[in-house]
């Protein structure tokens, strides 16, 4: 990060190729709608970029710091845009070419508050810790633990009532 | 179904990726971003525009009329612009319980899920943090007018009083929450 904050082109690519696929996902689970992600993915990296100055290790490791300029990308779209009702259409669509339960556990997701989703994203998907989800969802650890266990909780009752 | 067995589920599904495109779209207009901006003109070029400014000066000092300047009403006259102004800052909060948003009242409890909502005036755009009982949980920029910031706070059950402190480089205001109701 240091050379990203130095403008040097090759360090945002290594930064680019090693979280591309994981923050998309991230991103792509928050919103669904897949030209709304292809939109905030782009913006949360230039404004990685733009916001270069403002990275410090001392704030926490860069990952976190990444996902927090997603999380509020994101945050500030839907307050913008209003909630999300295009996420369980999608999922009714592909639930007919769903063998294997996949569209089950991607509705159950779906099905998540968002501030319960953020964090179950992180925590289980991209194995971040309380400290880290809580640097990313600008909240505290207790917060983020809370959240995560409501979360699981949420998603099991689901799969289990289905 | 343990926490493990649970998150490995999750974990299995097909990671969605970002098409090619879009990838070589990022790259791309990363580059144009850091790209150095194209040379203005050749050096000499310096010394003609001072010289036909110094050419226009001069002009303009023999065409203008010899009257003085009318300046109007000294006692009419108006400050303007940013300079000597206090900076005003103002933090409001909001509560959203089950979806609806509502007015805070302070000396409140609230229930746990309730999700407190920070909005700030001010008349500059200004960098922030926002920390809770000393701990920063948010920071960013305000812009002129009312902002809502883009984070809130979700009180938990068994949380205790918050102080909510919002600070800026002009100056700070301060919000306080009780205990979580049980």
């Amino acid at each position: 990060m240091d050379l990203v904050q130095a403008g040097e082109k090759e360090a945002f690519a290594v930064l680019f190729s090693r979280y591309r696929v994981p923050l998309y996902g991230y991103i792509r689970r928050m919103v669904s709608r897949s030209e709304l992600a292809d939109e905030l993915f782009q913006d949360t990296f230039l404004n990685v970029h733009r916001a270069r100055d403002t990275w410090s290790s001392a704030h926490g490791s860069f990952r976190s710091w990444l996902y927090r300029i997603a999380t509020n990308a994101i945050r500030d779209r839907a307050r913008m845009q209003g909630r999300r009702p295009e996420v369980l259409e999608e999922h009714e669509r592909a639930r007919a070419e769903d063998p294997l339960g996949k569209v089950a556990l991607e509705r159950a997701l779906a099905s998540l508050p968002d501030n319960l989703r953020d964090a179950f994203l992180l925590g289980a998907i991209a194995g971040f810790d309380h400290n880290e989800i809580a640097l990313s969802l600008s909240i505290t650890p207790d917060n983020a633990r809370a959240r995560l266990s409501r979360a699981r909780s949420h998603l099991r009752e689901r799969l289990e009532g289905s | 179904m343990n926490d493990a067995e649970l998150d490995a589920l999750f974990k299995a599904l097909p990671e969605p990726e970002p098409s090619a495109a879009l990838e070589q779209q990022v790259l791309h207009n990363y580059a144009r971003l850091v790209a150095p901006p194209p040379p203005l003109a050749p050096k000499n070029r310096h010394w003609w525009g001072m010289g036909l400014a110094t050419a226009s000066l001069t002009a303009l000092f023999y065409l203008l009329p010899d009257a003085p300047l009318s300046v109007g009403d000294p006692s009419q006259m108006l400050a303007r612009g940013i300079g000597g102004e206090t900076a005003s800052l103002h933090l409001d909060a909001a509560v959203q319980i089950a979806g609806q948003e509502q007015r805070l009242s302070v000396g409140t409890a609230y229930p746990a899920g309730t999700t407190v909502i920070f909005r700030v005036s001010t008349d500059r755009s200004l960098p922030y943090t926002l920390a809770r009982n000393g701990q920063i949980f948010a920071q960013g920029t305000l812009s002129p007018g009312e902002t809502v910031l883009p984070t809130g706070y979700m009180l938990e059950a068994g949380e205790g009083a918050a102080h909510f402190v919002l600070q800026t480089p002009v100056g700070s205001a301060e919000l306080q929450i009780p205990a979580v109701r049980p």
